[in-house]
């Protein structure tokens, strides 16, 4: 079974959401419980399927057992003082993130084998996951970070791709969202990527109108991107950081 | 939606990244390079019909200081019109605000592809000495280059050479004017404009035209591109004083990157005199700046001289060398000498008896 099963909607369906977000990362800090929950959501959307995907890939857990990771992970992470242990000078919240969900695992797992022995259950520390960030030496789990970072960016990309398509709906241009599904969403497995003359041909629209379609769902999808990367980074470095590897051509 | 395919996902990464462009004139293909500041991409020109590399500024990197990098960087290349250096044909700014230009398309491979091949010394020594030539020129209009490597030298297939990425280049009469470093960062893309395969059969996306401008244009902002202290150059090419940070760099040490070069494009090479080359690559690189060569004019007559088998001024001959390169140069008219006397002294011999 792979690791990206679609049998679960626990991150959410899309939503229509501003243009401009708060950086969920901080709000998690807020002292007001609502804004906490919404920016737990926030996280939630975005890590969801890219944390069950890790627990599956590393942790060789059945789909059920990740799920619950998952949740109990992000169950957690609504505690004021969940994130004590982050410091945005000393690593990414995506990597503190998943050494977090890591530690959360090993430590659901260790407790499971206590419960077996009948032991009893504490919860992990958060800081701990913090200085594993610090002083993690490079290991070959890296494949495991590339894996990780590679479902982190598609989730990012699919939630932009929703808001986008909401955006289209909003604004009567279903046309552009085709025409961006037909081009850019094209699974080059399937074949060659159609022209702009094919597409052109197949919605009744003039190549250049193709052309322009394309151009304004490409610029509205980098402001989407942006804006979903802003609700998950810490402040602007970390989102330059962040947004000049996922836009920045690195490999994926 | 249904989940992004990793091929769709790749190309997303790409096409968002990716100059939404110029559909007035540039149709923007496929990435060349890519480094810290930027990319190059090859583009083709509608108006004139060709095609040409566009070097812009990631978007990550976009604020005023990194747009002045870019636009100082096309400025200085345009300025230096020589066949050893790449020029520049046009400079202007996308619609979401990042600074381009565009340059010619360089074909040929880089230096560091000259290197591993099995051109023979002669061969080697001209691409050379046509390097000098650029840089030299590039001194001669007050601009250093600091970062010549392998990678930012194109040789065509006949032998033509061209310096790329004048990226973290140097203005010294900028400087002298305005009393003040005028180095960049060691931000540069460090990318480079040479010939890639064609593109696929995808076309590449059309668009709103660019806010494109004149270099005159671009010479209006004035925020400053300095950065003292910087460390600007590549480790193992640059000059120690460039390692140490030292505001006050000038032509040599392009002279002590061009001694590197010198060092690696000749090699361990038994037809070339190893003690003279040696002398001038240990002169070229000498750690103190006032031991090397003044100028890369210099560095060239030595090498000119070593090719043509004179004594070079890095080295200072014993007798013995003197006589033995001297009968190396002259070795044809030598032969010819001894054989003549050979057969005089035969003709003696036989004669008498």
């Amino acid at each position: 079974m792979s690791a990206r099963d679609h049998d679960t909607e626990l991150g959410g369906r899309g939503r229509a959401f501003p243009p401009t977000r708060a950086s969920a990362v901080r709000e998690l800090r807020a002292d007001a419980p609502d804004r906490r929950r919404a920016a737990q959501e926030a996280l939630v959307r975005a890590y969801w399927k890219p944390c069950f995907a890790h627990a599956r890939a590393k942790w060789s857990a059945s789909n059920e057992d990740a799920k619950e990771f998952v949740q109990g992970f992000f169950t957690r992470l609504l505690t004021p003082d969940a994130l004590a242990g982050f410091d945005p000078a000393r690593g990414r919240f995506r990597t503190f993130l998943r050494a977090a969900f890591d530690h959360h695992v090993q430590h659901e797992r260790e407790a499971a084998a206590r419960d077996k022995r009948g032991g009893g259950r504490a919860a992990a520390s958060f800081d701990l996951a913090a200085h594993d960030v610090a002083d993690r030496a490079p290991t070959p789990e890296e494949e495991l970070d590339a894996r990780f970072r590679r479902e982190w960016a598609r989730r990012l990309f699919e939630l932009a791709i929703e808001g986008l398509e909401a955006r289209c709906a909003e604004l009567d241009k279903r046309a552009a969202f085709e025409v961006f599904t037909r081009y850019d969403l094209h699974d080059a497995e399937r074949g060659p990527r159609p022209s702009y003359a094919q597409i052109g041909a197949e919605l009744a629209l003039p190549e250049t109108q193709v052309t322009n379609h394309l151009h304004w769902a490409r610029k509205e999808l980098r402001a989407l991107v942006y804006a979903e990367l802003r609700a998950i980074t810490a402040d602007e470095h970390e989102l330059a950081e962040e947004a000049r590897w996922l836009l920045g051509g690195a490999d994926a | 939606m249904s989940e992004l395919s990793d091929s769709a996902l790749r190309h997303l990464r790409g096409a968002l990244e990716r100059p939404e462009t110029i559909g007035e004139r540039y149709d923007v293909a496929e990435e060349l390079g890519r480094g810290g500041m930027g990319a190059v991409f090859r583009a083709y020109d509608r108006e004139l019909d060709r095609d040409v590399a566009i070097k812009v500024l990631a978007r990550a990197e976009l604020d005023p200081r990194a747009t002045e990098r870019l636009q100082r960087e096309a400025r200085i290349a345009a300025r230096l019109e020589h066949p050893g250096i790449v020029p520049v044909y046009d400079v202007g700014a996308l619609d979401d605000g990042r600074p381009y230009y565009v340059m010619k398309l360089v074909a040929g491979a880089r230096l560091d592809e000259l290197i591993a091949s099995e051109r023979a010394s002669d061969e080697r020594i001209d691409v050379f000495l046509k390097l000098c030539d650029a840089v030299a020129y590039a001194h001669a209009r007050g601009v250093v280059h600091r970062d010549l490597k392998p990678e930012n030298v194109r040789v065509g297939a006949f032998g033509e050479v061209q310096v790329l990425d004048f990226g973290v280049a140097k203005e010294l009469g900028a400087a002298r004017a305005e009393g003040r470093e005028q180095a960049v960062s060691i931000a540069s893309t460090g990318s480079t404009a040479h010939e890639h395969a064609p593109s696929s059969s995808t076309p590449g996306p059309s668009s709103t035209p660019p806010r494109s401008s004149s270099l005159a244009r671009a010479q209006t902002s004035a925020v400053p591109a300095t950065r003292a202290g910087a460390v600007v150059g590549t480790p193992g090419w640059m000059a120690p004083e460039q390692e140490r940070g030292e505001p006050d760099v000038d032509a040599r040490a392009d002279v002590y990157a061009l001694g590197r070069l010198l060092h690696a494009l000749m090699g361990p090479n038994p037809r070339v005199p190893a003690r003279r080359l040696a002398a001038i690559v240990a002169r070229a690189t000498a750690d103190a700046r006032d031991a090397r060569y003044p100028t890369v004019e210099a560095l060239a007559a030595d090498v000119r001289r070593l090719r043509a088998g004179e004594a070079v001024s890095a080295h200072q001959e014993s007798f013995l060398e003197r006589a033995l390169r001297v009968a190396e140069r002259h070795q044809t008219a030598i032969a010819i000498v001894l054989a003549y006397l050979a057969l005089r002294i035969l003709f003696v011999f036989y004669g008498r008896s």
